[in-house]
């Protein structure tokens, strides 16, 4: 019977050839693995900037940047921009009781909208002021401090449950005259949007909250990370032109440029951030045009 | 004995060519699987430059809408106006070509805007 098996020159074929089939097997799933990494790190950073690009316009759409008392812009930048956010709603029901800059208001307990009550520590106002009742070429929205924490009392009408608020820094002086039973109020904080960076270097994109006598309160971070400067605003006008008058802003140009947590090797064998750059505009919704 | 004729060279042919048939459709199907991705990014990006442009003319007041068009990158846009009836709001329509494998290719986006 014949039972030579391999030679020894065959066995070095074999050896050979499966090494080689070894190897490129072996750079395969290598270059799986960098496409894996590249990926997962793409598809979180492209969420990240998603997410920019829908929260933020939804922020700032609520604005109006039309009245002539004030704009609810307070600074706008490059790369960072303060707002009055509004906060809750309410409407009044007993005409304030006002001398010129100062003030008290009753409004409606119930029904009240928003996220939260009136916050004596970081809320103002804005109280729609009706005037001549048969025009309206005189309305406006009365700016005024809300000096206090407001009480809960039933001082409505039919003793209803009620919220008193006291009042400083009317503006325009004495426009409390014009806001009726029945007037919406709005209550606002001021909230500042930009990026910023960590201790480790990495770019966020943060919000922080004004509080009255201690300023800008902690930053709170949203989303991230992004790219240095990776949030810019733009403002353009009705007309569609740039414009820097706080006033005449019809709408705000968002970009976000987001940067993946990790570097990921490239095809060149390089490491690398993976950026990208998403565009939007938000249309301010709560401009009032003549 | 036993027998080992094994297969014929026809039925290998016959057996080969029935692979290959099978083969083929699932390349295709890759293929379409491809276009299909390909025209989903298309759209999505086709579709956030109009709502850019949906934006853009929503922050402009009713009487100074107008068609126009603009080249945004690789993407030609272009839009039309039309006042709905009662002239309380804007009937808009943006049309995006956008370049593909096969030519341009448009998208068609319409919203209204009242005034």
């Amino acid at each position: 019977m014949s039972r030579r098996g391999f030679t020894l020159i065959e066995l070095l074929v074999a050896l050979v050839l499966t090494t080689l089939v070894a190897g490129s097997v072996y750079q395969l799933l290598l270059s799986n693995q960098r496409i894996y990494r590249q990926q997962t790190e793409r598809v979180e950073m492209q969420g990240n900037v998603r997410a920019a690009v829908t929260l933020l316009p939804s922020e700032l759409m609520e604005l109006n940047a039309s009245d002539t008392v004030d704009s609810d812009i307070v600074t706008m930048g490059d790369t960072l921009i303060s707002y009055k956010a509004m906060r809750s709603l309410f409407f009044v029901c007993q005409p304030p009781i006002s001398a010129g800059a100062t003030g008290t208001v009753i409004l409606w307990r119930n029904p009240s909208y928003g996220l939260r009550g009136i916050d004596g520590m970081r809320d103002s106002l804005l109280l729609y002021a009706e005037n001549d009742p048969t025009t309206r070429s005189d309305d406006l929205w009365v700016h005024a401090n809300v000096t206090a924490t407001p009480t809960l009392e039933t001082a409505c009408p039919m003793a209803a449950p009620s919220v008193t608020v006291t009042l400083d820094n009317v503006w325009p002086v004495g426009g409390l005259v014009g806001v009726q039973e029945g007037s919406p109020v709005r209550g606002f904080e001021m909230v500042q949007l930009f990026t910023y960076a960590d201790v480790a270097g990495d770019y966020w994109l943060g919000s922080r909250v004004f509080t009255k006598g201690s300023g800008w309160g902690p930053i709170q971070p949203i989303l991230g990370p992004m790219a240095q400067a990776g949030l810019q605003f733009a403002y353009f006008d009705t007309t569609g032109a740039a414009t820097v008058n706080r006033n005449m802003v019809a709408r705000v140009g968002i970009q976000a440029i987001g940067r993946s947590a990790q570097a990921v090797r490239r095809v060149s064998g390089s490491m690398e951030h993976v950026v990208d750059t998403l565009t939007t505009h938000a249309a301010l919704r709560n401009n009032r045009r003549q | 004995m036993t027998d080992n004729r094994g297969f014929t060279v026809v039925e290998v042919l016959i057996a080969v060519l029935v692979l290959g048939i099978g083969l083929l459709g699932l390349v295709a199907s890759a293929a379409v699987t491809t276009r299909m991705i390909g025209q989903g990014q298309r759209y999505s990006e086709a579709s956030a430059v109009a709502g850019q442009r949906f934006e853009m003319l929503r922050s402009v007041s009713c009487p100074n809408m107008a068609d126009g068009s603009q080249q945004q990158g690789p993407y030609a846009v272009s839009w039309s106006v039309q006042t709905v009836a009662g002239g309380r709001a804007e009937g808009v329509t943006v049309v995006v070509q956008s370049p593909t494998g096969r030519g341009m290719r448009a998208d068609t986006f319409v919203t209204t805007i009242p005034c």
